[in-house]
């Protein structure tokens, strides 16, 4: 099959949006007044060009088809529609609107290209390619560590565990304090606990959440502090040592 | 302690920190009676000016940093040929400037506006610590909100987020349809 050289290929574009921003630019359209049958046409052509040259189309792309075959079924209407205070309702005001919205922002970025590609320009005196450096010998160097880190590998941790089959319906005691005083005595010689480790101790969920909580506080209360080596890495758990 | 010895610390801490100086930092260098930031950086800037210098201190993320002028950005180019600034997609672009003006707001805010999921995107802005999460709304499902760093002001050179160039209004698309026509020069 021979390629349309003028084909618009689909995986340029970031969305159906600026695909249809890209036909309004080109075609010189009016946004306020869209020729909406002639850009539906146009939509379509793209769509099945797309789907004839076998790439996926991603599901937003085939939403915004219905919406413009909906706006101008409705363009269509012998009778238009008519707001409360009985003036036409247009039925491409929502789409310009989000359409201009767009634009706006689409604008911005390609500003904020401009600024990074000027920024880059320039070269900054600062020791940052020492903390890229960190970052290339995972194990190397510790890195703090913010608190939503620390949630993101709880939830490995609790999607990890392995599956059982509970039936009997038992309180599990698990108590604040006493998962404190756990995780100060699992500590190993050098004050360290992975938190793996940690998490691996236990077998039910509520005695997880508790450590978990009783990590937190122990952060909050100075006694610990967590690093992590390199991104998704587990977590260390450190005595801080007051001198 | 002489104005001339403190000019000195100031260029020795500048060339040392690994990020923007500010005043709390720069607190942190003098055990006792810390001179104030923004005096010194005028007169080294001063200084700098009547001695014509290759580099400049410029203000950025709220403290400042020495880098070269952009006069001279021709030859360090040839002398640095590895670009190593990472490039960012159309994807990340239009999401980061979503997030800019608009912060702090939700995933769905932003693929509202950019019309298609946004969630691959947003993983790796946060990754690259462009965006952090900035709390969670008050709605249903209190769903998270995103908000922009300091690694993004310094990315674009930007001292305060209100230094961004202006969104332009919806009344003035119709005007001009030149792209980029009222950017402004933030780093100014």
């Amino acid at each position: 099959m021979a390629v349309n050289p003028f084909q618009v290929r689909l995986n340029n574009y970031e969305g159906p949006l600026d695909l249809l921003l890209y036909f309004i630019r080109r075609d010189e359209m009016d946004i306020y007044d869209i020729p909406i049958a002639k850009i539906t046409e146009e939509y379509l052509t793209t769509l099945d060009q797309a789907r004839s040259s076998n790439v996926g189309i991603a599901g937003e792309f085939v939403v915004m088809a219905a919406t413009l075959m909906r706006v101008k079924a409705k363009m269509l209407l012998p009778r238009p529609e008519l707001d409360d205070e009985g003036e036409l309702i247009d039925p491409r005001t929502e789409l310009m609107l989000q359409l201009q919205e767009y634009t706006r922002f689409k604008d911005a970025a390609s500003n904020l290209d401009i600024l990074a590609n000027e920024e880059n320009q320039l070269f900054k005196r600062t020791t940052r390619e020492l903390l890229d450096e960190a970052e290339a010998i995972p194990g190397l160097y510790l890195k703090t560590v913010s608190l939503f880190d620390l949630a993101t590998h709880f939830k490995t941790a609790i999607e990890n565990r392995p599956v059982m089959n509970p039936v009997e319906l038992h309180r599990e005691i698990a108590s604040f304090d006493d998962q404190k005083n756990n995780i100060l005595a699992s500590l190993d010689g050098e004050g360290k606990l992975r938190f793996s480790t940690l998490i691996n101790k236990f077998k039910s969920k509520i005695e997880m959440i508790v450590a978990f909580l009783a990590l937190l506080d122990l952060i909050r209360l100075k006694e610990v502090v967590v690093y992590q080596n390199e991104l998704f890495e587990d977590l260390e758990i450190h005595k801080v040592i007051i001198t | 302690m002489r104005q001339n010895e403190q000019l000195q610390i100031l260029e020795a801490l500048l060339f040392a920190s690994p990020e923007p100086l500010n005043q709390t930092r720069m607190n942190n260098a003098f055990e006792a009676d810390p001179p104030k930031l923004s005096d010194l950086i005028k007169k080294l800037r001063d200084k700098y000016e009547k001695e014509k210098h290759g580099f400049e201190v410029r203000k950025v993320a709220g403290g400042y940093q020495f880098a070269t002028r952009a006069d001279f950005s021709p030859w360090v180019r040839r002398l640095i040929q590895n670009p190593s600034q990472l490039k960012l997609s159309g994807a990340a672009l239009e999401s980061l400037a979503i997030v800019a003006y608009k912060q702090p707001l939700s995933r769905f805010e932003i693929e509202s506006v950019r019309g298609v999921d946004c969630s691959g995107v947003l993983k790796t802005l946060l990754s690259r610590q462009l965006l952090k999460i900035a709390g969670r709304a008050e709605g249903p499902g209190r769903p998270l909100l995103y908000g922009t760093t300091r690694e993004f002001l310094e990315h674009f050179g930007l001292d305060r987020i209100s230094d961004l160039p202006r969104l332009r209004e919806i009344t003035e698309l119709t005007a001009t349809e030149e792209p980029n026509s009222d950017h402004t020069d933030a780093s100014e």
